[in-house]
């Protein structure tokens, strides 16, 4: 608990400086004005060592580069441990190289990863793919606010093991093997791990993802900010009458 | 090389002399049906006796330029494509100075050559001479971060090339590092160096040798200045090769090995272009008189900055390249140049290009500190594009842009832009977006 009675929201930044490819920052800049529009005292740890627990809400870790990533995993033990005090690990874009099983690389060794989430990556090729495109998911049908838009680049195609959960449905963009087209699964939810292709920063374009994130972990807020929103529901609404010309 | 290629070569030494007889533009044409015809044209065509390719994220046609007029200058008849950067623009600049019968008539070939095209070049085209002008974030469709970048250009080196690079630069500095024929170049710390960002959500980047992090004392443009690694040491070298002591932008000068040089592009980025053009002449013996001269008289047609009177307002063009971050983020240090009240018109808009859809991006908006112009007398930003107009105004909302101060129109409309910057109280309109937007917001508030 913060101050006068106020939750407290501890989010670790994962290695800020290193997972840093597509404006990732913005996610914790979300969680922060986000926790404040919520009430919460928002309390967030810039993790560069990962030898000494300390215990958060959320860890996030941005996009990173393969070879950034190969290195992380490098100190997989240790990781691994830190990360048992994270109560959400939310995971954005090619880290997922890192919490995949193995990862195949196309002109590097490959590399084991911390295999909290169940699933086998690759590298994909760089000549004559589609990388990057518009992104919109489906991740919590049924609630007021069920879709997230933002872009993906697709640097590597997952395949999850059997009875890994995805995050959310693909309505636009490449699914997590990079094989369907505006069909297929986005990401993955596995014991705490949440991981999604979705970029934007996703948290900037979609603070009603954030909010549920932190409500899975506080519990419900019981604060309106469809009106601070705003721009965020604009952006949302454009991108849906773009994405309707580009089908 | 075959008949085919010979065919090609006639073709597009036909399609050139005919558009030169009637007066018509469109340089790259002879060289894109050159290439359509056969695709092996490059190899049949004789180059000059010397190369030397100029890549890199940014700079590239600026410095190529400039060195091409230094050779000019000099005495040299230089071969250089001014246009396109891949291989039909290449073959269209190669066509321009091969007689009939295929014999060169240039002394040197300056190419600027794409990352992504030098794997395509380099086999047909050997340069002795490879200029490096940095490596940043950049069309994350086809780079999916600098470390794909580098490695195409690494790919490419060989021990007889010789190299010069950007001691500033960390990418570039680490592929420099590798090899033995290498010369650096790199700016001294100035007036218009920033120090690091310490605040809240400031961020640094990977060192490119062993991926921890690395830190810089100052920056003199985004992503480039004095660094080192906390985790293996790799660093920046005390002393560059050549180094630009000082630069001027209100005099338009830069200071090289004591002598002071006319830079009459008055941004902190020419400085590396210019001091990379400095370095090479001097590697193959070309002399301060004749640089001097050289900068003094050159035109840059690639500028990325640009005053418009028009309609009683002065619209200030700074051009930044899509989803390059380090480009807004000059653009931004350029605005925050000019004291006066202002405007500022942001357009990131749609992403296009040639190797992927188009698509409604901006993460790269938070790779840049919009804050930065918070003090510099910005009575309004008006946000404008299509689709991504909001996105662009929340980037804002988020440096901590008073809400109050942000318009938003979504239009990517040249017409209705033009028509919302006439109608400005201010006189003074700073309009950050790409050149090809900006063309069109130019020519139609020349209409107006």
């Amino acid at each position: 608990m913060g101050d006068a009675g106020r939750q407290t929201l501890t989010v670790n930044w994962m290695f800020p400086d290193l997972l840093w490819l597509n404006g990732d920052r913005g996610n914790l800049m979300a969680l922060d004005r986000l926790g404040s529009q919520l009430g919460l005292d928002v309390v967030i740890n810039r993790i560069e060592d990962v030898s000494e627990p300390v215990p958060a809400d959320l860890a996030v870790f941005g996009s990173g580069d393969l070879d950034v990533l190969a290195t992380l995993a490098e100190d997989g033990d240790a990781l691994r441990g830190f990360l048992s005090g994270s109560r959400r690990i939310v995971v954005f874009g090619t880290s997922v190289a890192l919490f995949a099983r193995t990862t195949t690389r196309v002109a590097h060794p490959g590399f084991a990863g911390l295999g909290l989430i169940p699933a086998t990556a690759a590298e994909r090729p760089t000549d004559g793919h589609e990388y990057g495109d518009d992104y919109l998911v489906e991740y919590a049908p049924g609630t007021p606010h069920p879709v997230a838009a933002g872009v993906y680049v697709k640097t590597v195609a997952v395949t999850l093991d059997e009875g890994v959960a995805p995050f959310g449905k693909v309505l636009f963009g490449l699914d997590n093997t990079a094989t369907h087209v505006h069909s297929g699964f986005d990401g993955a939810r596995h014991g705490g791990v949440v991981w999604t292709n979705l970029l934007g920063p996703a948290f900037v374009r979609n603070p009603w993802l954030a909010r549920a994130l932190i409500e899975e972990v506080l519990g419900p807020l019981p604060v309106d900010l469809e009106e601070a929103w705003d721009l965020e529901l604009a952006s949302l609404d454009a991108v849906r009458r773009f994405l309707a010309t580009k089908r | 090389m075959s008949a085919r290629d010979a065919i090609a070569f006639l073709a597009g030494k036909t399609v050139l002399a005919g558009m030169r007889a009637f007066g018509k533009s469109g340089y790259h044409i002879p060289g894109m049906l050159a290439f359509r015809i056969s695709p092996s044209v490059l190899a049949y065509i004789r180059k000059p006796a010397k190369t030397v390719f100029i890549t890199g994220t940014n700079g590239k046609s600026t410095t190529t330029a400039l060195v091409g007029h230094i050779l000019r200058e000099s005495g040299l008849r230089v071969a250089y494509n001014t246009e396109s950067n891949n291989q039909p623009g290449i073959i269209a600049s190669l066509l321009r100075y091969a007689s009939i019968f295929n014999r060169s008539q240039a002394d040197f070939l300056v190419l600027e050559v794409a990352e992504e095209a030098l794997s395509k070049i380099v086999p047909v085209i050997h340069p002795q001479y490879l200029l490096m002008t940095n490596v940043q974030k950049d069309v994350p469709q086809v780079n999916q971060s600098p470390n794909y970048v580098r490695e195409k250009i690494s790919g490419v080196i060989t021990d007889d090339m010789e190299l010069i690079v950007n001691n500033d630069d960390p990418d570039v500095s680490s592929i420099g590092a590798k090899w033995r024929r290498v010369h650096s170049y790199g700016v001294a710390r100035n007036p218009y160096s920033l120090e690091p960002d310490t605040s809240r959500f400031a961020i640094t980047r990977p060192c490119p040798v062993c991926s921890g992090k690395l830190v810089f004392d100052y920056f003199n443009l985004p992503s480039v200045g004095r660094f080192r690694c906390t985790k293996c040491g790799f660093s920046s070298k005390a002393d560059a090769d050549y180094t630009a002591d000082a630069f001027d932008l209100e005099a338009g000068t830069v200071t090289i090995g004591g002598r002071v040089f006319p830079m009459h592009y008055k941004a902190a980025h020419f400085v590396y272009d210019y001091l990379l053009a400095y370095a090479f002449a001097k590697q193959i013996g070309i002399q301060d008189d004749v640089i001097a001269r050289a900068f003094d008289s050159f035109i840059n047609i690639q500028g990325r900055l640009e005053d418009l009177r028009t309609g009683g307002k002065t619209v200030h063009y700074a051009r930044f390249k899509q989803e390059t971050p380090d480009t807004l983020a000059s653009a931004i240090e350029n605005v925050r140049l000019d004291p006066k009240p202002k405007t500022v018109v942001v357009a990131l808009d749609l992403v296009e290009n040639a190797w992927g859809p188009t698509y409604a991006n901006t993460s790269y908006g938070f790779d840049v500190d919009f804050g930065r112009l918070a003090d510099a007398n910005v009575e309004k930003f008006l946000c404008v594009g299509r689709v991504v107009a909001h996105d662009t105004a929340n980037i804002l909302r988020y440096a901590g842009v008073p809400r109050e101060k942000i318009v938003v129109r979504e239009t990517g409309d040249p017409e209705e832009i033009a028509g919302l910057i006439r109608a400005e109280a201010t006189d003074d309109v700073h309009v950050i977006t790409w050149l090809h937007h900006y063309e069109e917001i130019r020519k139609a508030m020349s209409n107006g």
